[in-house]
């Protein structure tokens, strides 16, 4: 059952190098989603590919809740907020890693746009539609395991009635169309997902990070160039839609005779547009860093419209009337999204008493939604942000020891853990008595060496310290 | 028989005051222990390898016997003293940076009673579990680990005015006893 000393040195030390390189040093994997006619009226993937990176302890492009590993608390714990931010979307800059497109929008005038930007662009069925600076996202919240939390109340979406057309090759002149059919955007619930900023020690430097939220969201739809109304608008609602700040899409979804083919990749947190985020193996590097970038983002999610959903009865004044809220948006609650099968035209038995499978007008139809933005980050905890950083040594340092293939030699009690390599000398350890937690670094293997001790850090901080002692020295059959 | 009873008492109170007299500071051990320099970088306090290092003092080995079997060196625990040697660096345990909040330095023993680990808190020297690391302020380091089987405990010698003290509380006891004796009989 024991492992040979070197073989153990060496599984560990590759753990510990999964570690040390960062969260976003995995192979890329590519996450389909299937869309079936019976309950999309349309049908096709929605393919998403992560680049290699992934969230904290362990979550994935299908992860919406973080356990922490200092609480074991799954989900988002308001009791630890690591930090707080804010996003405001931009208008388009037209810098955009997606390369031009030619759009044929036969509804409107004119009908063919030649190399037609994508930058802060919506591909809704054939059409395009541009996202205007002014949406919001105010107070995310994100707890110190790594969880976000968006209070629905906290998120506003600018009206979609134009298309700004820009050549990017310039021969065009830019030109804004009319789209006619205009939507108003609305959350049906909270926000709820994970952010990478939680894996870096300071999460408004300029380093890798990403995130994803969830929630339920619904657009009005207004025709014949109409306006938002009191009244509403053609209610489409779209349970659990994804918003990711890292890795493409492509979207390829058949409607009758008509092919619904995006493709879009996100810009994540500090990146230049323009720049290559991946490495030869696909892999984000962190080669797109730049800090004339800083905070700025660009995020996107797809989905398709679903034929039904179960909304509850009291989402209605009376049979079929919308229980309207005074800015025309519906307030609606949705039952069930998947089970049973919602289909207007056989609606079956409802999940719950009263549900009422309501039809959008607009099912089957694909869309993928991209949004320049600007985060600034309002609250960052000084008693840490974090689960997984310890304030005395980055991931990269810690893992200079853990990888020396020296004669490591680990200790620990209850309160203290410690590694080490005497030739040549490298030290971590940490103190996690509740009277001065500490934690102390020292690496004579980097020039000129490290050294750095902090005392009165947090009990939080310790803690996350002690743990990843005690994990390398795990690992290494310690 | 009232008589009787009040007698035997007496007797006992006198008997337990002789005893606690040589027992009441019975708890305070000297120890010393020692560790050993595996691994330099320059020779912080003229420390190289192979060279040993000590820690010495005084405490209260009660503390050993029951959770969280840690002996303390604060300012709470004013009657236990430690010093560490190393090289010609000697610090106490007043220089340990937790010294003022409580809590550090420590020693802490599992529960068969066996040393596992010796905190100590400061930037040129840092204890714990039983691993330590000096710095001295040329950036030279040395570490090297305590060895837990030199750890010795020797009784301390009671403090001389408080064993007079009791000593001879518990005697006048003794002689109050015989002579209460004495008039009855």
């Amino acid at each position: 059952m024991a492992l040979e000393g070197a073989a153990r040195r060496f599984v560990g030390a590759a753990t510990m190098l999964a570690i040390s390189a960062g969260v976003w040093a995995q192979a890329p994997q590519s996450w389909v989603t299937n869309f079936d006619a019976a309950r999309y009226g349309s049908s096709g993937t929605i393919t998403f590919n992560d680049w290699g990176y992934g969230g904290p302890n362990g979550a994935n492009a299908n992860t919406f809740a973080v356990t922490s590993p200092l609480t074991g608390i799954t989900g988002f714990d308001s009791t630890r907020i690591g930090q707080r931010q804010d996003v405001l979307t931009l208008d388009a800059d037209w810098k955009s890693p997606d390369p031009g497109i030619t759009v044929r929008m036969p509804e409107f005038t004119p009908t063919r746009y030649n190399n037609a930007s994508q930058d802060a662009q919506v591909n809704f069925y054939k059409w395009m539609y541009s996202t205007v600076g002014g949406s919001t996202f105010n107070n995310m919240q994100i707890d110190k395991a790594g969880n976000y939390f968006v209070a629905k109340s906290d998120m506003t979406f600018k009206f979609y009635d134009f298309y700004q057309y820009h050549d990017v090759t310039g021969v065009n002149p830019d030109t804004t169309v009319d789209t006619q059919i205009n939507f108003q955007p609305y959350p049906l619930s909270d926000g709820r997902g994970w952010c990478g900023s939680t894996l870096i020690p300071d999460p408004n430097a300029v380093d890798v990070m990403a995130g994803q939220i969830t929630f339920d969201f619904a657009f009005d739809a207004y025709v014949s160039n109409g306006q938002p109304s009191p009244s509403g608008g053609a209610t489409q609602i779209v349970p659990g839609f994804v918003m990711r700040s890292y890795g493409s899409y492509v979207v390829n979804v058949s409607l009758g005779t008509v092919a619904q083919y995006f493709t879009g990749s996100a810009v994540m947190n500090n990146n230049n547009p323009l720049l290559n985020p991946l490495d030869a193996n696909g892999q984000v590097s962190g080669a797109a860093l730049d800090p004339a970038y800083h905070n700025r983002v660009s995020f996107l999610g797809a989905g398709v419209v679903p034929k039904g959903v179960w909304v509850t009865g009291s989402s209605y004044v009376s049979p079929g009337v919308k229980n309207l809220n005074p800015d025309g948006t519906w307030n609606v609650q949705i039952v069930s999204v998947a089970d049973p099968l919602c289909d207007p035209a056989t609606p079956g038995t409802p999940p719950v008493d009263g549900a009422v499978c309501y039809q959008n007008s607009f099912a089957g139809y694909a869309f993928m939604l991209r949004a320049d933005g600007q985060r600034t980050l309002t609250y960052v905890n000084p008693t840490g942000h974090s689960d997984y950083i310890c304030p005395c040594w980055t991931a990269t340092e810690f893992s200079r020891i853990t990888n020396s293939g020296g004669a490591l030699s680990c200790g620990s009690t209850a309160t203290t853990a410690t590694i080490r390599d005497s030739s040549p000398v490298q030290y971590a350890t940490t103190d996690t008595n509740p009277s001065l937690p500490s934690c102390r670094f020292a690496d004579t293997r980097t020039s000129p060496v490290t050294s750095r001790r902090l005392s009165g850090i947090s009990s939080d901080q310790a803690q996350v310290c002690y743990r990843q002692v005690r994990q390398a020295c795990t690992s290494l059959g310690l | 028989m009232r008589k009787s009873i009040t007698r035997g008492s007496a007797c006992i109170a006198g008997f337990l005051l002789l005893v606690c007299a040589g027992t009441t500071q019975a708890a305070l051990v000297n120890f010393t222990l020692n560790g050993v320099v595996d691994g330099s970088y320059g020779s912080p306090y003229g420390l190289n390898l192979g060279d040993t290092i000590t820690a010495s003092g005084v405490f209260d080995n009660s503390a050993i016997s029951s959770s969280p079997y840690t002996v303390y060196f604060d300012q709470s625990h004013s009657g236990n003293t430690l010093s560490i040697t190393a090289g010609s660096l000697t610090l106490n345990q007043t220089q340990d940076d937790a010294y003022a909040s409580g809590g550090s330095p420590r020693f802490e023993f599992n529960s068969l009673g066996n040393l596992i680990g010796v905190n100590f808190g400061s930037t040129p020297f840092t204890s714990g579990p039983l691993e330590f690391l000096a710095e001295d302020t040329s950036s030279n380091f040395a570490t090297g680990v305590w060895n837990a089987s030199s750890f010795n405990m020797t009784p301390a010698p009671v403090p001389v005015p408080a064993a007079l003290y009791l000593l001879v509380s518990g005697l006048v006891g003794l002689v109050g006893v015989a002579r209460r004796y004495k008039n009855v009989a």
